[in-house]
């Protein structure tokens, strides 16, 4: 049987423990504060999306850079044409 | 900003990645607790940040996530400091900048004062001075408190002062106090007099008797407003008679070239001291004078006046003028006279001035005839004495 790498293990983030929903905070189109994040699941020219356990956090548009990553936050940056959710 | 520079002081190192899973990749570096920051994809490619220790780590997350890293820069003090290590005379000179630094922000290097109107500042920064705050005092060595509390013993004219501290400049705050109107004593029997020769103008009496009409003429001394008030039923009463009298008053003043000593400049010296820190530093010997006139010019940076600078210090000594009245001479005479009139404006008003100038060759004299409308009341004291009611 195949071990499991620690990687793959499920990340708890305080937002869990704590109960609570995952957050996001856009200023203008700029700008995104994203809490509760756990990992990237795509990252492209013109697209970011976030898996935020039950939710994913898609942000279209261009020169998106991750301007700081951290363990369960990011802070997003550029010129945002579009942010969905799956 | 704040970690900006710490990362700048702690150093950083920017990379390229490129080749494999850029997702899985920065999601390894996370579980690794490598700290990324501004994270860029371009055409596959990664450009990342990362600290020294986090990007010695980083080659388990590259390899599991099959992309190749490259160091574009390094930046922060210690790469500065790595690529600068042969050159001891940089390390040198940041040093002792830092240490010049720390040693001049502990000293007072400007003294600036707020707050008062009517004190000159000469005045309360020399009280403070004696206390020792002064340009070039250690700071931290002044019990600023203690100082301020001496300083209102000492200057009664001061309510309130304290000494603020702005970097290396220390700011002294002063309130001054209020004067307090004088009071008289209205108990204290007066009568009013006229202060000097004049025309009556106008007369308004605020208590006592009206002893002169408007259109008199009066003598320095006479009464204007009596203080005792004869009542309809024959009894007297003494007040404190108070009022206000315009009249029209001649003035004179006279002066003349032999009761004016001019003196001629006889010689000048001069020197200059070099002040740095309060403490001056003379480029020249000592030397005495009649009159001694210094000036400051201090080092200023944009608005900031730094305490170093150059005082020029000259020094004249005179010898008395005996000859024939010189243009100097009746410059002064009729300078004196233009203050006079200017002086009579504090408490008159100066209708009309002519100046007559008589000249020959040993006297040069100006006179001024002046005429003014102003107040000639004065308050005078009614004597009384005291006698004892016979039974």
């Amino acid at each position: 049987m195949r071990n499991k790498s620690k990687h793959s293990k499920k990340k708890i983030t305080p937002t869990d423990n704590l109960g609570f929903s995952p957050q996001l905070t856009v200023t203008g189109n700029r700008e995104a504060i994203l809490e509760g994040c756990r990992k990237i699941k795509e990252y492209d020219d013109g697209k970011l999306t976030f898996s935020m356990g039950n939710l994913n956090v898609c942000f279209c548009g261009n020169n998106l850079i991750i301007k700081n990553y951290g363990e369960d936050f990011a802070v997003i940056c550029g010129e945002f044409s579009d942010i969905s959710f799956g | 900003m704040i970690i900006k520079i710490l990362r700048y002081i702690i150093g950083f190192v920017t990379f390229k990645a490129s080749g494999g899973f850029c997702e899985r990749f920065i999601n390894l570096c996370e579980n690794e607790n490598i700290q990324l920051w501004n994270i860029e994809n371009k055409n596959g490619e990664i450009t990342a940040s990362t600290t020294v220790s986090g990007y010695k780590r980083i080659r388990k997350a590259s390899k599991n996530s099959g992309m190749k890293t490259r160091i574009l820069k390094k930046t922060g003090v210690r790469f500065i400091i790595t690529q600068n290590k042969m050159r001891s005379g940089l390390s040198f000179g940041a040093i002792a900048f830092l240490l010049i630094l720390i040693t001049l922000s502990q000293f007072a290097w400007r003294i600036e004062i707020v707050g008062n109107t009517e004190i000159e500042d000469e005045t309360i920064l020399s009280v403070f001075e004696e206390y020792g705050v002064k340009t070039g005092a250690k700071i931290s060595d002044l019990d600023l408190s203690e100082i301020t509390e001496s300083v209102l013993e000492k200057v009664p004219d001061i309510s309130w002062a304290t000494v603020n501290k702005k970097g290396s400049v220390l700011c002294i705050e002063v309130r001054e106090k209020r004067k307090i109107p004088e009071l008289y004593d209205a108990s204290v029997p007066t009568n009013v007099i006229a202060s000097e020769d004049g025309l009556i103008l106008s007369s308004d009496v605020l208590r006592g008797t009206e002893e002169v009409k408007v259109g008199s003429a009066v003598r320095k001394g006479d009464l204007l407003i009596s203080g005792i008030v004869v009542h309809r039923d024959g009894t007297e009463e003494l007040l404190h008679a108070d009022g206000y009298v315009r009249a029209k008053t001649q003035d004179n003043f006279n002066i003349s070239t032999q009761n004016l000593t001019v003196y001629s400049e006889n010689s000048q010296k001069k020197r200059s001291e070099i002040f740095f820190f309060g403490v001056r530093v003379p480029l020249g010997l000592s030397f005495d004078g009649d009159i001694v006139n210094s000036s400051v010019s201090y080092l200023q940076s944009g608005d900031a006046v730094l305490p170093v600078g150059l005082i020029k210090t000259t020094g004249y000594t005179f010898s008395d003028e005996t000859d024939a009245p010189s243009d100097m001479q009746k410059l002064i005479c009729l300078f004196k006279c233009a203050e006079h009139i200017y002086k009579l404006t504090d408490n008159a008003e100066v209708k009309e001035s002519k100046i007559t100038v008589t000249e020959n060759e040993t006297d040069y004299s100006c006179t001024v005839y002046s005429t003014c409308e102003k107040n000639i009341a004065e308050l005078k004291e009614i004597y009384t004495e005291k006698t004892k009611d016979k039974e």
